[in-house]
């Protein structure tokens, strides 16, 4: 077995034992922390693929930035009793969604056999990233040209949520029922 | 890159529109008149510059992000004026409901932004970000009361549903990449036109869980349980809104991702029979629950979403003629056009209610209101009938027209089944109208009080269902030469 299908191999049962952690453990700082086990192992997954900027950016942005808001919101809601206990959902509900879930899985189990999913290569090939000056001028380069457009699109994303925080959690107005 | 300006000239002016707003909105903090003004005259200027560039030819900018046509110009101008009427006719409602704020205003117009960007989106990212644009400002309007605890109700559920619903439409938006190797639609029906792609089950794995996504948007059964308990919870302008631009946007970006792999081609005949099929049964019982369940409700809003979840049903069928060759879109466009001037009005009335209590509009509500006021009475009849799809009314030939396309690709006996529920929900539309004008006021009526704007609003909406209902040719041949955007 050569080194990338070992370090594939390795990397994507580390993320699927991890995932089953995060949903069967009951208390929720074992699940965060299985989540931070989940977000490296796909650090590693990018890194084969030789997007290693992406790699870099999973571990600082989702195991450090957004890992850390979830402990946060974890402390500030100190639930010592699970809210919700899987097995108290209904048994209509399991098995409904054990079938969406096998009929997708035999979809692409069968997708992948018949092998006629090969992924079309990209515009931007190896030696094209390479001639770019590397991962990350390759990916500014379309931020700022070819996708400026989702680019600033995502900046009013960000506008509305900051938008939609404020209206929820700012003190009620005089203006407002039960104010201050 | 001056072109680029101009083509793209009325979403530049909402979203400057946008920025002008938050920031006029900061000159008198305790005063929410600038962030309207402000908002109504942004809307005003996108509708007026949308509808001028109107004749244009379609033109994809940002490397085929996105595309802009007469379609989503027409759409655009669209929501705007759908912005405008409810800025206008919900002003009331919020001062009542103690909920007037700047912020109100400023959620309304990004989540215009989105819808408008949606429905012109040519790549399946922009789609995505569009998508949450819009919907996240429609979570926290659901939740504006934020004292009632209903309110809340509505903005949790819709906000997690709406997000794992997001999540779904990502899933299946990576199949496709990994089928395809693009995220842009013309590259993705022309790699569904090649001999070699033709049922790839990966591309359809993915393809399925996107309709999925925007299904639970439009709120086709079964994937409408959410809605009836949003649409109480919400505000009543925020029902509206939501019930108009975010049913249109998505049901338009259902049609255009239906259409997304080139299903005509040989080799895609087993996947196209199997959309056709759920298609078809989601038409089926969106149909029959939104019918049969309607006549239950004593709650008008509930009411009203049982009505949209039967006019889903209506779309599907146009959706599914949409399907055959030959076949455009314009069933679907002109039933939503006529559904949008009806609902419009229908929403602003009921914000018009004052009701005792903590339960809403209820039906009990409206006894006797006949003798209070005439003219609202007969305001409420026109728009139920319309909603009935009676003759005269927009609601007649909008439903006629997407009958009259579904019998000629071959379905008449949906048609038959479609006309049966019609029939039967005619009943919870005009029973309301039996209690107004036949039944003695009941001493727990609620008060009603609209004030000119809101009045008016619904006055222009009530002409609009008249005028389209004895002459809808002109509408029907406009809305039938714009082409799908691929």
């Amino acid at each position: 077995m050569d080194f990338p299908v070992l370090a594939f191999s390795v990397f994507s049962t580390i993320a699927i034992l991890g995932s089953l952690l995060v949903i069967f453990k009951k208390n929720p700082v074992s699940s965060a922390f299985a989540l931070v086990l989940v977000f490296f192992a796909f650090a590693g997954l990018y890194a084969l693929l030789g997007a290693h900027l992406v790699a870099a950016l999973q571990i600082l942005v989702y195991a450090g930035a957004i890992m850390v808001l979830f402990v946060f919101v974890i402390m500030l809601l100190n639930q010592d009793e699970p809210v919700h206990d899987l097995e108290a959902t209904g048994v209509i509900y399991r098995v409904v969604a054990a079938l969406s879930v096998a009929a997708l899985g035999a979809v692409l189990i069968r997708a992948v056999l018949s092998g006629k999913s090969p992924v079309p290569a990209g515009s931007l090939t190896d030696e094209k990233i390479a001639s770019l000056g590397g991962n990350m001028k390759a990916i500014s380069e379309q931020l700022f040209t070819d996708r400026i457009f989702h680019f600033e699109l995502t900046s009013f994303l960000l506008l509305g949520a900051i938008v939609a925080t404020v209206t929820l959690a700012k003190r009620k107005s005089s203006g407002e029922e039960g104010g201050v | 890159m001056n072109e680029v300006i101009q083509t793209l000239m009325p979403w530049l002016i909402l979203a400057a529109g946008i920025l002008v707003t938050l920031l006029v909105s900061v000159i008198r903090v305790e005063s929410k008149r600038p962030a309207q003004f402000s908002a109504l005259a942004t809307l005003i200027l996108t509708g007026t510059s949308a509808i001028q560039t109107l004749a244009l030819p379609g033109e994809a900018v940002f490397a085929g992000s996105i595309e802009i046509s007469s379609l989503s110009r027409i759409l655009l101008a669209l929501f705007s004026l759908i912005g405008i009427l409810f800025i206008m006719g919900g002003d009331r409602y919020l001062t009542k409901e103690r909920i007037h704020l700047s912020d109100y205003y400023h959620l309304l117009l990004i989540m215009i932004l989105g819808a408008g960007v949606m429905v012109a989106a040519k790549d399946l990212v922009v789609l995505f970000i569009a998508l949450e644009v819009m919907s996240l400002p429609a979570y926290t309007l659901a939740g504006f009361r934020r004292s009632d605890s209903r309110s809340n109700e509505a903005a949790i559920k819709y906000f997690v549903l709406g997000g794992a619903v997001g999540a779904v439409f990502l899933l299946g938006a990576a199949f496709i990449f990994g089928a395809t190797g693009s995220t842009q639609f013309p590259a993705i029906y022309a790699w569904s036109r090649q001999p070699a792609t033709a049922g790839n089950l990966l591309f359809a794995a993915g393809h399925f869980l996107v309709l999925v996504a925007f299904l639970f948007k439009v709120a086709a059964a079964p994937f409408h349980f959410w809605k009836p308990d949003v649409y109480e919870g919400a505000p009543t302008p925020v029902t509206g809104v939501m019930s108009t631009l975010v049913a249109v946007a998505s049901f338009v970006t259902l049609v255009r991702l239906v259409h997304l792999p080139a299903l005509d081609t040989s080799g895609w005949e087993s996947y196209l029979s199997a959309v056709k099929g759920t298609v078809r049964a989601l038409a089926v019982i969106s149909l029959l629950v939104g019918s049969l369940v309607i006549i239950t409700q004593k709650n008008l809003k509930r009411l009203f979403a049982y009505s949209s979840i039967s006019q889903s049903g209506y779309l599907m069928l146009g959706v599914l003629a949409s399907l055959n060759p030959g076949q455009g879109i314009s069933q679907v466009l002109v039933y939503l056009f006529g559904y949008v001037f009806a609902a419009v009005g229908l929403f602003v009335l009921l914000a018009q209610s004052e009701p005792r209590g903590d339960t809403g509009v209820e039906l009990v509500d409206l006894t006797g209101l006949v003798k209070k006021s005439p003219l609202r009475t007969a305001l409420w009849s026109v728009l139920l009938f319309s909603m009935a799809g009676m003759p005269f009314t927009v609601g007649f030939f909008t439903k006629y027209f997407i009958f009259l396309s579904s019998v000629g690709t071959g379905e008449a006996p949906l048609v038959i089944l479609a006309a049966l529920c019609a029939v039967v929900s005619a009943y919870a539309y005009l029973r309301p109208i039996g209690l107004m004008v036949m039944r003695e006021a009941d001493p727990g009526a609620a008060q009603w009080s609209g004030g000119f704007w809101s009045q008016f609003v619904v006055i222009v909406s009530v002409i609009l269902v008249v005028f389209l209902g004895l002459m809808p040719n002109a509408m029907i041949q406009y809305l039938k030469g714009i082409p799908l955007i691929h």
